[in-house]
Order: C-alpha cells, then sequence, then structure tokens
C-alpha cells in the first residue's frame, strides 16, 4: 500500500497582516495563495498565534468560502487552523454557518 | 451665506437638528456656543466643510474658545478644511484620541488596516485594565468591519474618521463619515428606514456586494448584547438616523440631510466583549481546530 504524505505550508497570520486582521481584500488573496498550494499537494496550517480580533469579512472570504468551494470534508484534509482563541472560533464557526445556510 | 451654530457637547445627535442649506455657497461655522466637541459631532462636520469647498467656496470658522481652538487645531480640524494654523505642540497625551484622518476609495487595504490597529490599540492604552481586553475586543472588531464597509460600499470621494477615548466618562467614541451613495443605495431599498433596518440584520447585503452582508449585524449585535447602557450604535443617512443600544432600537427623524453615511460607535468600558453572546445564537462548530 502506497501511503501518500502531504507537505505542509504554515501561513502565520500575525506575521502577514498583524493582530487585528482584515479586510475582506487581503483574504482573498490569501485564498488564491492557498488555492495555489492545495494544486501543488500542500497542506496549509493558517496559524493565529498572536491574532487578537478576527474580521468578520476578512474571515468569510478566507475560511467559510473556502469551505464552501472545497466542501467540508476536503477543507478539513487540506486546511488546519492552529491556535485560535475562542473568539476568533468563534466568528469563523458563525461565517462558515452563515455560508452554507445561504446554499 | 448659511451659518452653523455649533452647540455646547456637540455630538451627532446636535449635528442632525440642523437645518439643510445650499452647499453652493459659502459656509459659516461658529463655535461661540460651545466648549466641546466629539467625534460623532466633529466629524460629519469636516466632512461637510471638505463638501462646500470642494465646490470652491469658502468656510469660515469663529468665535472658538482658545481651549476649543487648540483642541481642533490638535485634531488637525484646520488643516482638513485647508485653513493654514500655527505648527501644533505634539506634547499632549496621544493615547486618548487619534486624529482626524481623511481617505477616499482609492486608499490602500494596508493603509487602512494600520489605521485600524492604532486606533484600537492608541485608545485601549488609557482603559483600565480589567476593562482592556473586552473594550478592545469590540473596539477591533467593530472598527474593522465599519471602516471596510466606508470604503469598499460607499463610493465616496470624500471619508474621514477620528476616535476618542473619554476615561472620566468612561467610553471610547469613534466616529466615520462619507460622503456616498447612502444606504438605500447601497442596499437597494424603496426607502432609507428600510436600509438601516435592514443593515442591522443577518446576511444583508447589497447586490454587488462580494460579502456576506455581516459586518454591520455583527458591530449590532455586540453593542445590543453587550450587557452595557451606555454602549451605542448610530447609523445616519440622508433624514434618518438609527439608534442602538442595549436591547433597544430607535428609529429618529433628522432634519439635515446627509447624502452619505455616517457611523457612530461609543464602546462602555463595562461592555462584555463576549462572542457567543455577540453573534446572538451559538454557531455549530462544521471545521475542526488544532
Amino acid at each position: 500500500m502506497v501511503v501518500e504524505m502531504l507537505e505542509n505550508k504554515t501561513i502565520e497570520i500575525f506575521e502577514r497582516f498583524g493582530p487585528i486582521v482584515g479586510p475582506r481584500s487581503h483574504a482573498a488573496q490569501l485564498r488564491e495563495e492557498i488555492l495555489g498550494s492545495l494544486g501543488s499537494g500542500l497542506v496549509t496550517i493558517l496559524d493565529f498565534q498572536n491574532v487578537e480580533t478576527l474580521n468578520a469579512s476578512f474571515s468569510d472570504e478566507l475560511i467559510a468560502k473556502l469551505v464552501v468551494e472545497l466542501g467540508l470534508e476536503k477543507f478539513g484534509e487540506t486546511v488546519k487552523i492552529i491556535n485560535a482563541s475562542d473568539s476568533i472560533k468563534s466568528v469563523v464557526n458563525f461565517v462558515v454557518d452563515s455560508r452554507l445556510k445561504q446554499l | 451665506m448659511p451659518t452653523l451654530l455649533i452647540p455646547d457637547d456637540f455630538s451627532l445627535e446636535e449635528f442632525v437638528k440642523f437645518s439643510s442649506f445650499n452647499s453652493c455657497e459659502d459656509l459659516t461655522i461658529d463655535f461661540e456656543a460651545s466648549n466641546f466637541v466629539y467625534p460623532s459631532g466633529l466629524i460629519p462636520l469636516v466632512n461637510l466643510a471638505k463638501q462646500v469647498t470642494n465646490k470652491g467656496y469658502r468656510v469660515n470658522i469663529v468665535n472658538e474658545s482658545s481651549d476649543l481652538k487648540s483642541y481642533l487645531a490638535r485634531m488637525d480640524f484646520y488643516q482638513c478644511i485647508g485653513h493654514k494654523v500655527n505648527a501644533q505642540n505634539r506634547n499632549t497625551p496621544a493615547n486618548r484620541f487619534v486624529e482626524i484622518y481623511s481617505f477616499d476609495k482609492g486608499v490602500g487595504d494596508n493603509e487602512l488596516m494600520h489605521k485600524g490597529t492604532e486606533i484600537v490599540s492608541c485608545l485601549s492604552k488609557e482603559i483600565p485594565s480589567e476593562h482592556r481586553y473586552n473594550v478592545g475586543q469590540a473596539l477591533a472588531f467593530c472598527i474593522s468591519e465599519i471602516i471596510d464597509n466606508a470604503k469598499v460600499h460607499s463610493k465616496a470621494d470624500e471619508i474621514c474618521l477620528m476616535a476618542q477615548n473619554y476615561p472620566q466618562k468612561g467610553f471610547v467614541e469613534f466616529c466615520v463619515a462619507d460622503n456616498g451613495i447612502g444606504m438605500r443605495e447601497s442596499l437597494q431599498t424603496k426607502t432609507t428606514e428600510e436600509a438601516l433596518i435592514n443593515s442591522i440584520n443577518h446576511s444583508v447585503k447589497g447586490t454587488e456586494s462580494p460579502g456576506a452582508g455581516n459586518g454591520l449585524y455583527l458591530s449590532s449585535q455586540m453593542i445590543r448584547n453587550g450587557e452595557s447602557a451606555k454602549s451605542e450604535l448610530l447609523l445616519y443617512s440622508e433624514r434618518r438616523y438609527l439608534d442602538i443600544s442595549e436591547n433597544e432600537l430607535f428609529l429618529h427623524q433628522s432634519l439635515l440631510d446627509w447624502q452619505g453615511t455616517v457611523v457612530v460607535l461609543r464602546v462602555a468600558y463595562d461592555i462584555s466583549g463576549d462572542f457567543e453572546k455577540t453573534m446572538g445564537y451559538d454557531p455549530p462548530s462544521l471545521i475542526s481546530y488544532d
């Protein structure tokens, strides 16, 4: 049996955007980058260490739209979210739930 | 020539009482009766003055007290409306305010993001430590959405903002005003009342919007569910303004017809800052976190 080992690519959100993360247009660029990585067989790790606040528009554009585009299962296999605070998780859960309800 | 007589404790609630006037002639702004202005009064005033000067007319500022003149100069009020003033002493404690900042729809996203971060980090410094986290969270979340909305949806030539912390009063006020298309056109509703009420509902957006329409919904939820009587969100467009506070919603009529949109956010120190309450419900966790 051949087990395919996917390599990881970590994106440190704080390093790119600082402690307060937005706006929507930045997320669109990042989403394209992640989709490009998936095409190369990489697992993307979104590291929210030191991020204090996540803008709902940003998280909708990045995460909720990726969930819609990839589906929940493939998103779970190829995008990992680490070091997210409870408030960030609340915002992400809200935008994903909202997007999926709009389908 | 129209004259705006600025009352004391000048805020948005006073601004909307001005009668409409012809902006195609010189304007006088008279501060004789005023010792104190809030950002929510000053920012729409700046935006209005810039509209008049952009049309080639003069704006005369008269009868400021010396204290108020220093304050207005320190806030870059005169500079913003094209008046020359002497260089200001910048040693005034800067942790209580962010000076008037103007931008248009062409501003870079990085610049706006840094401005939002600057506002929150600057104002948070003088907030008592026991409140700093909750107030900072509420400010950061709402301000980033409001600034983003102004840039993306207003289609405005002029957008102005300013923020100030009032430690003795126990709240922070942030205001952004634009001269864009206004809420009714942005949300494609028949009336302004409908636009204002709809704007704070879940998943409401303009037909051309790339977003999900939740920025103002979540900001209003933060205020309504924040268990804080002094926190408020005001939305003003055309001849209506919506006042959102703890579990209350009031729609008011204004005398002055505002072409674009003004948004005022007041975050009191005692706001809960609880994101689960902010959502209005507990959304399911459909994705996993490591």
